[in-house]
C-alpha cells in the first residue's frame, strides 16, 4: 500500500516537472511564432506598401520558423503526441505492451542523445560558415538542432519513468509511445 | 540495406513515432556506409537541411489562420450559409455538410481540423435531425477530405517544396477535383437519400433568408478568395499569402467577431507550435533517410523496379495508385507523403506525367487514405469527437468512398481536369 503511494506520489512530480518544462518550452515558441509573423509581415509590408531597405526578412523567418518547430518537438513528447502506427501496439498484452513501451522509449533517447551528439559538432562547424543574406555565423541556427534534442532527451527520459511507474501501478492502462 | 529496411519496418510496426523511426532508419543507414560511421556526422546537417526552404513557412500560417477563423465562430456562420442553399433537399444536413466542407476548405489546409469541427457541431445537429450517427460521422469524413484538396493545403505546400514543384500550380490544380468530390458525394446523398430514408430538409428559405447567411458568412468567404486570388494572380508568394490570412483572420477575430481573446491567441500559437513541431519532426528525420536512399539510388532502383512490371503509364499509373491507397490504409499521410514523394515522382515524369497533374494525384489520393480503416485520421478524430465506433462509421463510409476512388481515377488518367486551371494562370505547361 505505502509503496504504491509512493509510485502514484513519484509519477506525480515527474508529470509535474515534464508538464513545467513543456509549458516553459511553450512559452519560448509563442514568443518565437509571433517574432516570425512579425517578421513575414514585415516582409509583405515592405514589399507591397512602403518599400524599405530591409533584406533579412527572408533568413530570419526561416530560421525562426526552423526554430519554433524543433522546440515544439519536445513539448509534444509530454503529452506523446508525435504520431506512431499503433494498431498492433494496442493489441499486445498489458505485460508485453510495457516492455515494448520501454523498449520504444529508450531508442527514441538513442535518437535523441544522437542528434544532440553530432548537433554540437554541427554547431562547431557553424563557426566557420555565414548566412547567405545577413552574413551572421550560422551556430545560432545550428543551434536548433541540439537544443532542441536536449529538451527532447529530458522530456522522454521523464515521460518514460513517469509511465513505467504509472504502468506498475495500474496495469489495464494503456499508453501509446 | 536491409539492416535500413527492417530497423524501419521493426521499429514502425511496433509504434514508435514515426518522426524517430525515420531518423533512427536513416542513422542505421549512414553508420552502414563504409561501416566507421563517420557519416553519422551528416545527420544534423541533413536534419537541419530538410526543413532551411522558406516555402515550409506558408504553412504554420495556413494552420494559424484556420486555428483563428475557427475560434471566431466561423465554422457555424458557414454552416449556417450551407443549410440555407441544400438543406431543403431530401437529406438537406449531410448536403449541407457536404458543401460547408467545401467553404470550410478555403480556410483550413488540414482534413483532420473540419473532422473535428464539423464532428463537434454538425453531427450532434444531424442525430438530433434523425440522420443515424455512423452515417452522420461517414457524411463528415467523406467532407473532410475536401479540405486538403481545395487550396489552401498543408500537402501541397509539403509536396511543392520538397519535390520543386510550384506551390500555386497544385492550389490551382486541387479547385476542380475538390469541387467534383463535392459534388459526387452530393449525388451519393441524393441517391441514397430514399432508400436510406433519410429525414428530408427544411422549408425552403426565401431569398432574404440566403442573403443574410450569405451576408453573417462573408467574411470567411473572403479570405480563401483573397489567397487564392494573390497567389494565382501571381502578387504573392503562398508564404505571403498565408501570413496575409493570418493578418485577416486576426483582425476578424478581434475586431469584426470579437471571439478571441489573448488567452484564446495564446492556446492558438501554442497549438500551431505544436502541429507543425509533429510535422517538421517527420520532414527533418525524413530528409536523414533521404540522403542515404540518393546516396544508394533507391528512388531509380525502385522507379526501375515498376518499369519491369510494365512500360505502360496507365498500368504505373495503378500500381502508384494502389501502392498510396495500401499503405495510406496504415500510416499517416504526412510521413507516407514525405517518405514516397521522392520516390514516386520521378517515377510519374518517367511516364510523361506533368509535376502538377502527379502531385494532385499523389495528394488526392493520400487524401482519400484518410478515411479508410484501420488507420484514416479522420475516422480516428470523428470516432473521438463524437463516440462512435470505427467500424461502424466505416459500413456507411463505403459509397463515398466508392465515389471519391472514381473521382481519384478520372484525376488520374485525365489531365486536362487538374491542369486546365494551371494552365489559365500559366502554371501548368500547355
Amino acid at each position: 500500500m505505502i509503496e504504491s503511494v509512493r509510485t502514484a506520489s513519484l509519477s506525480d512530480k515527474l508529470d509535474g516537472v515534464s508538464q513545467r518544462l513543456a509549458r516553459l518550452t511553450d512559452r519560448a515558441c509563442v514568443v518565437l511564432l509571433v517574432l516570425l509573423v512579425l517578421d513575414v509581415w514585415l516582409g509583405v509590408f515592405a514589399r507591397y506598401v512602403w518599400p524599405l531597405p530591409i533584406t533579412f526578412m527572408e533568413e530570419a523567418a526561416r530560421y525562426l520558423m526552423i526554430w519554433v518547430a524543433l522546440l515544439a518537438v519536445s513539448s509534444c513528447i509530454a503529452k506523446r503526441e508525435h504520431i506512431g502506427m499503433q494498431m498492433l501496439f494496442v493489441m499486445l498484452p498489458a505485460s508485453a505492451r510495457r516492455v515494448l513501451l520501454a523498449l520504444v522509449d529508450a531508442l527514441g533517447l538513442v535518437f535523441f542523445l544522437l542528434l544532440l551528439f553530432y548537433g554540437i559538432g554541427m554547431v562547431e562547424r557553424g563557426a566557420r560558415v555565414s548566412t547567405m543574406i545577413y552574413g551572421i555565423s550560422k551556430q545560432l541556427p545550428f543551434a536548433a538542432v541540439p537544443v532542441s534534442a536536449a529538451l527532447a532527451v529530458v522530456q522522454l527520459a521523464l515521460v518514460a519513468w513517469r509511465d513505467q511507474l504509472r504502468l506498475s501501478a495500474n496495469r489495464d492502462l494503456v499508453v501509446c509511445p | 540495406m536491409i539492416a535500413v529496411g527492417l530497423t524501419f519496418l521493426v521499429l514502425l510496426i511496433v509504434g514508435m513515432p514515426i518522426g524517430y523511426t525515420l531518423g533512427l532508419a536513416g542513422m542505421v543507414g549512414m553508420f552502414t556506409i563504409g561501416g566507421s560511421g563517420r557519416y553519422l556526422t551528416m545527420a544534423p546537417d541533413r536534419f537541419f537541411a530538410g526543413l532551411d526552404l522558406f516555402t515550409f513557412l506558408a504553412m504554420p500560417f495556413f494552420i494559424l489562420a484556420g486555428e483563428i477563423m475557427n475560434r471566431s465562430g466561423i465554422t457555424d456562420r458557414l454552416i449556417g450559409l450551407a443549410d440555407a442553399l441544400v438543406g431543403y433537399l431530401r437529406g438537406g444536413m449531410a448536403h449541407s455538410n457536404m458543401l460547408a466542407s467545401v467553404m470550410f476548405a478555403g480556410l483550413s489546409g488540414a482534413a483532420t481540423a473540419d473532422a473535428a469541427a464539423f464532428g463537434n457541431t454538425l453531427v450532434p445537429a444531424m442525430v438530433k435531425k434523425g440522420y443515424t450517427r455512423p452515417f452522420s460521422c461517414a457524411v463528415t469524413a467523406a467532407g473532410s477530405i475536401i479540405g486538403p484538396t481545395i487550396p489552401p493545403s498543408n500537402l501541397m505546400v509539403i509536396y511543392g517544396s520538397l519535390m520543386g514543384v510550384s506551390v500555386a500550380g497544385l492550389f490551382a490544380a486541387g479547385i476542380l477535383p475538390g469541387l467534383l468530390i463535392c459534388l459526387v458525394c452530393m449525388a451519393v446523398i441524393a441517391a441514397l437519400g430514399r432508400r436510406w430514408k433519410l429525414p428530408k430538409g427544411s422549408a425552403r428559405p426565401s431569398l432574404r433568408g440566403i442573403l443574410i447567411a450569405f451576408k453573417d458568412s462573408l467574411a470567411a468567404l473572403v479570405m480563401p478568395a483573397m489567397i487564392l486570388g494573390a497567389i494565382l494572380g501571381g502578387v504573392a508568394t503562398p508564404t505571403e499569402a498565408a501570413s496575409i490570412a493570418v493578418f485577416y483572420a486576426l483582425m476578424m477575430g478581434v475586431f469584426v467577431y470579437r471571439k478571441v481573446s489573448m488567452l484564446d491567441l495564446y492556446d492558438m500559437l501554442v497549438r500551431t507550435a505544436r502541429i507543425t513541431g509533429v510535422i517538421f519532426l517527420i520532414i527533418a528525420s525524413a530528409s536523414i533517410i533521404g540522403w542515404w536512399m540518393t546516396f544508394n539510388q533507391i528512388p531509380q532502383a525502385i522507379a526501375s523496379g515498376f518499369l519491369t512490371i510494365s512500360d505502360n503509364p496507365a498500368v504505373i499509373i495503378a500500381l502508384i495508385l494502389a501502392l498510396l491507397l495500401a499503405i495510406g490504409m496504415f500510416m499517416d499521410i504526412n510521413a507516407l507523403l514525405i517518405i514516397l514523394a521522392p520516390v514516386l515522382a520521378p517515377l510519374t515524369l518517367t511516364i510523361g506525367m506533368d509535376p502538377v497533374h502527379a502531385g494532385i494525384m499523389i495528394v488526392l489520393a493520400l487524401n482519400i487514405s484518410l478515411m479508410t480503416p484501420p488507420v484514416g485520421a479522420c475516422l480516428f478524430v470523428l470516432a473521438s469527437v463524437t463516440g462512435e465506433k470505427i467500424e461502424r462509421i466505416a459500413k456507411s463510409l463505403w459509397p463515398f468512398l466508392l465515389a471519391q476512388l472514381g473521382v481519384l481515377l478520372l484525376v488520374a488518367y485525365w489531365p486536362d481536369l487538374t491542369l486546365t486551371i494551371p494552365r489559365l494562370f500559366g502554371l501548368a505547361a500547355q
